[in-house]
C-alpha cells in the first residue's frame, strides 16, 4: 500500500446556502497511486470539482468540509493548520483549472507569475519584489525550462508575455508550466481542456502524460468528458450526485461498466460505427443535492431499482480485485 | 508608442480643449446683464470714471475684439487685473492656488490610503463587522453635509477641546519657494511654522477628504468584490500565497482601475471646489476666491479661476490615463 499517495475516505462537503444545505460531496472515497493519472468523471454539479477544492482546501463560504479523512503522503490534510495546507499548496499539490483565459493575473507577466511561485516554495520569499536579483534570475532560467519542458513556443520572449498575448492554448501551457515548476507529487487539473478547441486539446492531454512520464507527477483529471478520460487515465472514478458509483481501471470502464448509471453514460456515447435512430440517454435529470433522493441517489433514474434502493445507501464495494461499485444489484450478492 | 509621445501628444490636444473652455467662460461672463464697469468703480463713482474703465478695459468694444484681447493676455501672461482683490488675476491665483493645492494634497492623503484600505477591509471581511462599520462609515460620509462636518469638527477639537486651531493657513515659512507651507518650511527647516501649519491644515484637509474617502470605500470594496471571485485569484490561492499576498498583489492591482478614475475626478475637483471647506475654516484658497470674484462680478477672475481649473481637469486625466497603462498592461497608450 506503499505506492498510495492520496487517499480520500468518505469525504463530506456540504454548502449551507439560504435554500438548505447542498450536499455536494456526500461519502466520496478513492485513492490516487504515485504516477497514476485518475480520471473523475461526471456530469456538470455532481461533485468533481467541489472534492478537488477539497482536496487541495480552497472550498469557500459558505462551504464546509463537514466530515472524511483526506490523507496525503500519511497525513490528513484535514487535521493540518491552514499555515500547514498553504505550504503543501502549490509545492506538494497543484492546481489547473478550466478556464485558462482568466486563471492566469492579467496584470503580471507569465514569467512573474511562475518566479513568484519558485520565489514562495523554494526560497520561503512570498513577495516578489524583496527578492535579490540574482535569486530572481536563477528562477527566470527555471521558468523557462519549466515553459520549455510543456513546449511553450520561443519560451525566452513567451516569459515576458503578460495572458493576454497569449493563445487559450498556450495560456494553458504556461498554467501548466507553472503548476509543476515546485515538482509537486499531485496535480489536480479540472476540465483543463474543456475550453480549448480539439486539436489544443490532444496537445494538452499529451502534454499531461508527458509531464508524469518525466516528472512522475500523479495527476487527478476532472471532465464531464469520456472521450478525455479514455485517452489517458489509468484509472477512473464514476461520480453521480455527490456520490462516487465505479472505480475501476479505465479499460474495464469502457468494456464492463456495472453500475447502471455507468452503463447509461457508455451507452449514450455516440459510435460511428453503429446504426441508430436515436442517441441513448439516461432518462431524468440530475437530482437536487439540498434534497437528494433517499437510499440510492440513482435510483429515480435507474432501469434496474428495487425496493431496497429507494431505502438504503448502497457501500463501495469491490466486486473483483480493483473494481468498486457502489449498486445494490452487486451488494446484495456480496452480502449473501 | 512612446510614452512621452503619447504625453505630448496629449499636451497638444489639450489646446483645443482650452480653446473651447475660454470660449465658454468668456460667454458666460458677458451674457449677464450687469454692468461690470459700474461694478468695479463702485456705486457712486462719477460717470466720467465708468465711461474711462470701459474704455481701458475694452468693454464697449464688439465681444470678439473683447475675446481677442483675453487670448492675447492669456498667452502672455496677463491674465486680466482683479478689481475685487486691486491686482492682477495672475498674482491671486498664485497667492491662492499654492493653498488649494496644498489642502487638497492632504486631504487625498487621507483619502486615498484610507478609503482603498477600508473598502480592502470591507471587501475580504464581506457581510462581518469590519465591513459594516467600514459601510456605515462610507455611507455617512457620502451623506453628511460638508459644512456640518467642518462646524462639527471646530466645535469639538477647537472649542470644547482646544487641540487645533479653527482658521486660516498658520505662520508663513520664513522662506517661500513653492507657496506650499508646509513643504516651504521643511525646505528653509523652519520648524516653528512647520508645527504650526500641520497644526493648521489637520481639520480642514479631514473635512475636505471626508467625502471623497467615502466614494473611494465603496468604490473600492464594489471592485474587490469582483475581482475576488475570479478564476486567478483561486489560482493564486492554489499556489499557496499567503492571504495578504493574494488581496493586496494579485487582487487590488486589478481592483485598482475604477479607484483609480474616482480619485483623479476627485482630485481635480476639490482643486476647484473647496468653497465650503475654506469658507468654514477661513482658508486663503481658490474656492473663498472664486466665490468672492463671482458675487463683485470680478471677471477676470472668475475667468481665471475657471481656466485653471480646466487646465487641472485635463492634466488629471491625463496622469490617470498615463496611471491605467501602468496598472493594467492590457491598457495600451494611444491605439
Amino acid at each position: 500500500m506503499n505506492d498510495i499517495l492520496l487517499k480520500v475516505e468518505d469525504l463530506h462537503t456540504y454548502f449551507y446556502t439560504y435554500e438548505g444545505v447542498v450536499k455536494a460531496v456526500d461519502g466520496v472515497s478513492f485513492d490516487i497511486k504515485k504516477g497514476e493519472i485518475f480520471g473523475l468523471v461526471g456530469e456538470t454539479g455532481c461533485g468533481k470539482s467541489v472534492t478537488a477544492l477539497s482536496i487541495i482546501g480552497l472550498i469557500d463560504e459558505p462551504g464546509k468540509i463537514v466530515g472524511g479523512k483526506i490523507i496525503f503522503k500519511g497525513k490528513n490534510l484535514l487535521e493540518m493548520s491552514e499555515e500547514e495546507k498553504r505550504k503543501i499548496r502549490g509545492k506538494e499539490i497543484s492546481m489547473i483549472f478550466q478556464e485558462p483565459m482568466t486563471a492566469l493575473n492579467p496584470v503580471y507577466t507569465i514569467g512573474d507569475q511562475i518566479i513568484e511561485l519558485l520565489l514562495l516554495h523554494e526560497e520561503g520569499i512570498a513577495n516578489i519584489k524583496k527578492a535579490p536579483k540574482e535569486l530572481k534570475k536563477e528562477k527566470r532560467k527555471k521558468a523557462i525550462e519549466m515553459l520549455r519542458l510543456v513546449r511553450m513556443p520561443d519560451p525566452e520572449r513567451t516569459i515576458d508575455s503578460y495572458p493576454h498575448e497569449l493563445s487559450g492554448g498556450m495560456r494553458q501551457r504556461a498554467m501548466i508550466a507553472m503548476m509543476l515548476a515546485t515538482n509537486p507529487s499531485l496535480l489536480i487539473a479540472d476540465e483543463p481542456t474543456t475550453a480549448l478547441d480539439v486539436t489544443v486539446q490532444a496537445q494538452i492531454l499529451k502534454i499531461l502524460t508527458d509531464m508524469r512520464d518525466k516528472l512522475g507527477v500523479s495527476i487527478l483529471l476532472i471532465t464531464h468528458d469520456l472521450s478525455v478520460i479514455a485517452e489517458v487515465t489509468d484509472r477512473v472514478g464514476v461520480m453521480y450526485a455527490g456520490n462516487i458509483v465505479e472505480i475501476a481501471d479505465t479499460f474495464t470502464i469502457f468494456q464492463n461498466p456495472k453500475h447502471p448509471y455507468t452503463v447509461g453514460l457508455m451507452e449514450a456515447i455516440p459510435k460511428i460505427t453503429e446504426k441508430k435512430e436515436e442517441l441513448r440517454q439516461i432518462r431524468g435529470s440530475v437530482p437536487n443535492l439540498i434534497y437528494p433522493p433517499p437510499g440510492c441517489r440513482f435510483h429515480p433514474r435507474c432501469d434496474y431499482a428495487k425496493p431496497i434502493c429507494k431505502k438504503e445507501k448502497p457501500k463501495l464495494i469491490e466486486i473483483e480485485p480493483g473494481h468498486f461499485v457502489a449498486c445494490h444489484l452487486y451488494g446484495g450478492e456480496a452480502n449473501e | 508608442m512612446k510614452l512621452w509621445q503619447y504625453v505630448v501628444r496629449r499636451l497638444i490636444m489639450l489646446i483645443p480643449v482650452v480653446i473651447g473652455v475660454t470660449l465658454i467662460t468668456f460667454t458666460i461672463s458677458h451674457v449677464i446683464p450687469a454692468n461690470p464697469a459700474r461694478a468695479w468703480a463702485g456705486q457712486k463713482a462719477p460717470e466720467e470714471v465708468v465711461k474711462r474703465i470701459a474704455e481701458k478695459y475694452h468693454l464697449n468694444d464688439p465681444l470678439y475684439v473683447q475675446y481677442y484681447y483675453y487670448l492675447a493676455g492669456l498667452v502672455k501672461g496677463d491674465w486680466g487685473y482683479s478689481h475685487s482683490e486691486h491686482r492682477p488675476v495672475i498674482a491671486c491665483l498664485a497667492d491662492y492656488f499654492p493653498a488649494t493645492f496644498e489642502l487638497t494634497l492632504w486631504a487625498m492623503m487621507i483619502a486615498i490610503p484610507l478609503g482603498i484600505y477600508l473598502g480592502v477591509v470591507s471587501a475580504v471581511k464581506r457581510n462581518k463587522v469590519p465591513d459594516h462599520l467600514s459601510r456605515v462609515f462610507a455611507l455617512s460620509g457620502v451623506s453628511m453635509p460638508i459644512f456640518w462636518l467642518g462646524l462639527l469638527l471646530i466645535l469639538v477639537f477647537y472649542t470644547y477641546l482646544g487641540i487645533f486651531p479653527a482658521s486660516g493657513r498658520g505662520i508663513a515659512p520664513s522662506h517661500t519657494y513653492t507657496g506650499l507651507y508646509i513643504l516651504d518650511s521643511i525646505l528653509s527647516l523652519d520648524f516653528h511654522a512647520l508645527v504650526d501649519d500641520v497644526w493648521h491644515i489637520i481639520l480642514p484637509s479631514i473635512t475636505l477628504s471626508y467625502a471623497t474617502l467615502a466614494v473611494i470605500t465603496r468604490m473600492t470594496r464594489s471592485s474587490m468584490l469582483e475581482v475576488l471571485r475570479l478564476d486567478y485569484i483561486k489560482t493564486a490561492k492554489a499556489k499557496g500565497l499567503p492571504d495578504r499576498v493574494v488581496i493586496y498583489r494579485h487582487a487590488l492591482r486589478n481592483a485598482m482601475i475604477p479607484t483609480l478614475t474616482v480619485s483623479g475626478l476627485a482630485f481635480a475637483g476639490l482643486l476647484g471646489g473647496a468653497v465650503l471647506t475654506e469658507t468654514i475654516f477661513s482658508w486663503p484658497g481658490m474656492g473663498r476666491y472664486a466665490y468672492h470674484a463671482i458675487s463683485t462680478l470680478d471677471f477676470p477672475a472668475i475667468m481665471g479661476v475657471t481656466f485653471l481649473m480646466a487646465v487641472i481637469f485635463v492634466i488629471a486625466n491625463l496622469i490617470v490615463d498615463i496611471l491605467y497603462a501602468y496598472l493594467d498592461p492590457r491598457i495600451k497608450l494611444g491605439e
